[in-house]
């Protein structure tokens, strides 16, 4: 039970915020995948005209 | 700045938020005190009740209000000297933080008028929170792009 004389991180922030911020991770885990996935296929095309 | 440290860094926010609201909450814990200390001067306790018992003598009501008390008539304000105000303190916790006084008074009138004379009141908790938000984001903000 919340304790009265006491003040509770529940008191001031509600758990949306930690929501919000593993969706940020998530975005940033995504964008990371893409730029990834690009540097490979940049990688590969420039491979590929070296070799062609 | 790396992805991967952008990417570390929100994950460590993410971990160490509890800690980022308490150490917000200590940086304005006067602010708290003050807060917690005006509902007293009020006569009124943290569920937002009044202070009880009320004063036995309407002499001593009358006499607290010519110093001029902001309490209702006869209701206790807690304040004399000023001693038990002057008093409070806050304890870090993990989850948040205590107050109290350190008063030598202070277990007295806790035990007269309950330890609901600390803490604060819901809409006091919400202008707690309006001076810590800043701060927390600041340090949200910090973490992430450190």
């Amino acid at each position: 039970m919340e304790s009265l004389n006491r003040i509770e991180v529940s008191d001031i922030i509600d758990s949306s915020v930690n929501v919000e911020l593993s969706l940020l991770a998530q975005h940033l885990e995504s964008i990371a995948a893409s730029l990834n996935a690009i540097s490979k296929n940049v990688i590969n095309k420039v491979d590929n005209g070296i070799t062609r | 700045m790396p992805f991967d440290r952008l990417l570390n860094n929100v994950q460590s926010v993410i971990n160490e938020l509890e800690n980022m609201v308490v150490e917000s909450m200590m940086e304005v814990k006067e602010e708290i005190i003050d807060l917690n200390t005006s509902q007293l001067e009020v006569g009124k306790l943290s569920t937002g009740d009044t202070i009880e018992p009320e004063y036995v003598f309407d002499s001593y009501s009358k006499l607290k209000k010519s110093k001029g008390s902001k309490a209702p008539f006869g209701v206790s304000d807690l304040k004399l000297e000023g001693d038990f105000y002057s008093g409070f303190e806050t304890s870090k916790l993990s989850e948040g933080l205590e107050l109290s006084s350190k008063d030598s008074k202070a277990p007295e009138l806790e035990r007269k008028y309950s330890k609901d004379i600390y803490g604060l009141t819901d809409k006091n908790k919400s202008e707690a929170a309006e001076y810590i938000k800043p701060i927390l984001i600041n340090k949200i903000l910090n973490g992430i792009i450190k």
